[in-house]
């Protein structure tokens, strides 16, 4: 029977790992205790071993991927066995070739792509079985309350999990298929066999799947509030101008982050981070600022902004924006950030509010600089305003800090003259 | 554990070394064991490191079974391999690259160094670079390789690479930092004294029987202090 080699979770908080190499090619023989493959998470490369001997049938992940742990990566089986056909699952480009043949002659059943387990912790105290093998399982992806224990009371063995190797056991319940049928009208007559779609999830891509991760764990973890101002432009509209026409070219965006700077500055919880048990001080203010592409987002960082003057800043941050629309943005220059700023003014947004990056305190986001009635002297006259909203995480301030840091942004805005000297 | 101190040694005879022991604790023949040493100036890089992050193409780059990317070793630089059976200190690979962390920023601390840990950047840096860098191999559950502590190296090699796959990373060293010159055999000192005391503060030692797990280790020093800095 087929095993799969998943890969492994190697620490509490290893969500994913990059296969670095085969130690084995398709076809070879592989004896239990070889090691097979080498995967590495964080500065860590580990050495995987087979649990089971055979042939590795086939290899679903190729070196430098980095793929979700109990992905399955590889297979392992007897020489000649035929192999289940390689569902879609999250992996990035799903190795679909060589399985069409698999259906007629496959002795064993295809069990759907189990996704990756993660055990319930109730469900894990009910098994009973020792730590080490708790470990093994867990490592393998194997729901201990799948296993039929062979030792006293049912006690599930390291011999137990080893006979199953890891294969098709996660399968709790068989994957229910989301009805296709729908979507897919029967032309033919005769009732044809059930059409399996395989297309119904489109894998992500890699930059759709980082921002899937982080967005998720912010939204689970951080308890967000968000508070908006509307900001005054017409004399940052000015400064723009006049800057222009002397050659310098700046945008809003390049003021917001600079008069982001100054206010982070006088108000730092909000370029800390939350981490755990503290917070987290950062000495310097690295800004990011969200630039969008047609594939996803990136979010290049504008380091120790407190230390740039304006035009410093608007020279880096369209440096980094040009590097992140062709590609060949650093993964240096993506991190390290401590504040985020997303602006869709240019596409006309009135106001909008953002989901913070980890471990950031807040982001703001920035609407569009338009024509709308403000009252002045008792009129109503016209004015070009701003609407800005900082999404901050609630266990690092307070709404009060937000309404003063913002204040200040507010302050800096209107009176731009105090960001330029 | 022991504790060794093979003074200057090239990079494929430490490695050897490493190897030997490797297998031999996997098999429970000898102790975990702390190598401690420095190299002839080398260059190495982990398994998935990229060649794209050495500069120079006259240098020549040992590749070698670690995570992480390109680095330097050389005189001056404390070198240390702790060959640790983490499967019996709770087989979590992020929690032992934290633990070495944590051992640099305590060491570097005894020298009045403030070094600290930058989220998603392994390795210990002060304001003006990188002071200590980690790459760790593992098989069978022990582990091998372990951090470079940069104490009085030259720092000149670092420009020729990318060092650990940053472009323009800045390195830094214990001298560049303190106040005091220390000596690569004062800190080797420092790390010999403290290492099994962290060790087993932060990564207990444990033994599996029926009954459940029981601490093992002599040098335990009181359990769930001190919580590690893991994310």
């Amino acid at each position: 029977m087929a095993t799969e080699i998943t890969m492994p979770k190697l620490s509490d908080t290893m969500t994913e790992g990059r296969l670095i190499s085969w130690k084995k090619g398709v076809g070879e023989q592989v004896n239990r205790g070889d090691i097979i493959a080498e995967v590495e998470t964080d500065k860590a490369n580990m050495e995987l071993e087979a649990f089971t001997s055979g042939v590795l049938l086939e290899t679903r992940v190729t070196p430098g991927e980095l793929v979700p742990v109990g992905t399955v990566i590889g297979i392992v089986g007897a020489a000649g066995e035929a192999v289940a056909a390689a569902p879609v699952a999250v992996v990035p480009e799903p190795a679909v070739t060589e399985t069409a043949a698999a259906a007629e002659t496959a002795p064993a059943p295809a069990p759907e792509e189990p996704p990756p387990v993660h055990l319930s912790v109730a469900g894990e105290e009910a098994v009973k079985a020792s730590p080490a093998v708790r470990r093994l399982a867990r490592e393998l992806g194997i729901d201990l309350q799948t296993v039929q224990g062979t030792g006293p009371d049912g006690r599930v063995l390291q011999e137990d999990l080893e006979r199953l190797g890891g294969a098709g056991v996660t399968v709790a319940e068989p994957a229910a298929q989301p009805a296709v049928a729908e979507t897919a009208p029967v032309a033919g007559t005769e009732p044809a066999a059930p059409r399996t779609e395989l297309h119904d999830a489109l894998p992500l891509s890699r930059m759709r799947s980082a921002i899937a991760q982080n967005v998720s764990t912010s939204w689970r973890t951080t308890p967000h509030f968000s508070v908006t101002v509307e900001i005054v432009m017409d004399a940052a509209a000015e400064v723009v101008r006049e800057l222009r026409e002397g050659g310098t070219p700046v945008s809003y965006n390049d003021l917001i982050v600079k008069a982001c700077a100054m206010a982070l500055f006088r108000f730092p919880q909000l370029n800390n981070s939350f981490a755990g048990d503290g917070i987290r001080m950062n000495a310097d203010v690295n800004i990011g600022v969200a630039v969008g592409l047609p594939e996803g987002l990136l979010i290049p960082v504008v380091r120790e902004c407190q230390r740039l003057s304006l035009r410093e800043i608007a020279a880096e941050s369209r440096r980094l924006a040009e590097r992140a629309r062709t590609g060949s943005i650093s993964q240096q220059e993506i991190s390290g950030g401590t504040f985020t700023i997303s602006n869709l003014g240019m596409y006309g947004v009135d106001e909008f509010a953002s989901i913070i990056l980890p471990p950031q305190a807040a982001i703001l986001a920035v609407g569009a600089v338009a024509d709308r009635p403000v009252v002045r002297d008792g009129s109503v006259v016209a004015a070009k305003t701003m609407r800005a909203t900082l999404s901050a995480d609630h266990r690092i301030v307070d709404g009060l800090y937000v309404a003063q840091f913002l204040g200040e942004v507010k302050r800096l805005l209107e009176n731009p003259v105090l960001m330029l000297v | 554990m022991d504790v060794s101190n093979l003074g200057l040694i090239d990079f494929h005879a430490a490695y050897a070394i490493q190897e030997r022991l490797v297998a031999q604790v996997a098999s429970g023949e000898a102790p975990e064991t702390l190598l401690l040493l420095e190299h002839p100036p080398v260059y190495t890089i982990g398994s998935g490191g990229s060649e794209a992050n050495v500069l120079d193409p006259a240098i020549s780059v040992v590749r070698t079974n670690r995570g992480g990317d390109v680095t330097w070793h050389g005189p001056g630089q404390l070198v240390g391999y702790p060959v640790i059976d983490l499967g019996r200190r709770g087989r979590d690979l992020h929690r032992y690259l934290r633990f070495l962390e944590e051992l640099s920023i305590r060491v570097a601390g005894e020298f009045g160094v403030a070094a600290r840990r930058v989220p998603g950047k392994t390795g210990i840096w002060t304001d003006r670079g990188k002071l200590a860098s980690i790459g760790v191999g593992v098989r069978r559950w022990v582990a091998m390789h372990g951090f470079a502590l940069n104490v009085a190296p030259d720092l000149e090699p670092f420009a020729r690479i990318n060092p650990c796959g940053m472009a323009g990373c800045p390195v830094t060293s214990l001298a560049r930092e303190a106040d005091a010159e220390p000596t690569v055999a004062e800190v080797a000192a420092r790390v010999e004294c403290l290492f099994p005391h962290l060790l087993n503060e932060l990564l207990p030692c444990e033994t599996e029987t029926e009954g459940g797990r029981h601490v093992c280790c002599r040098l335990q020093v009181a359990r769930g202090k001190a919580p590690l800095d893991v994310r």
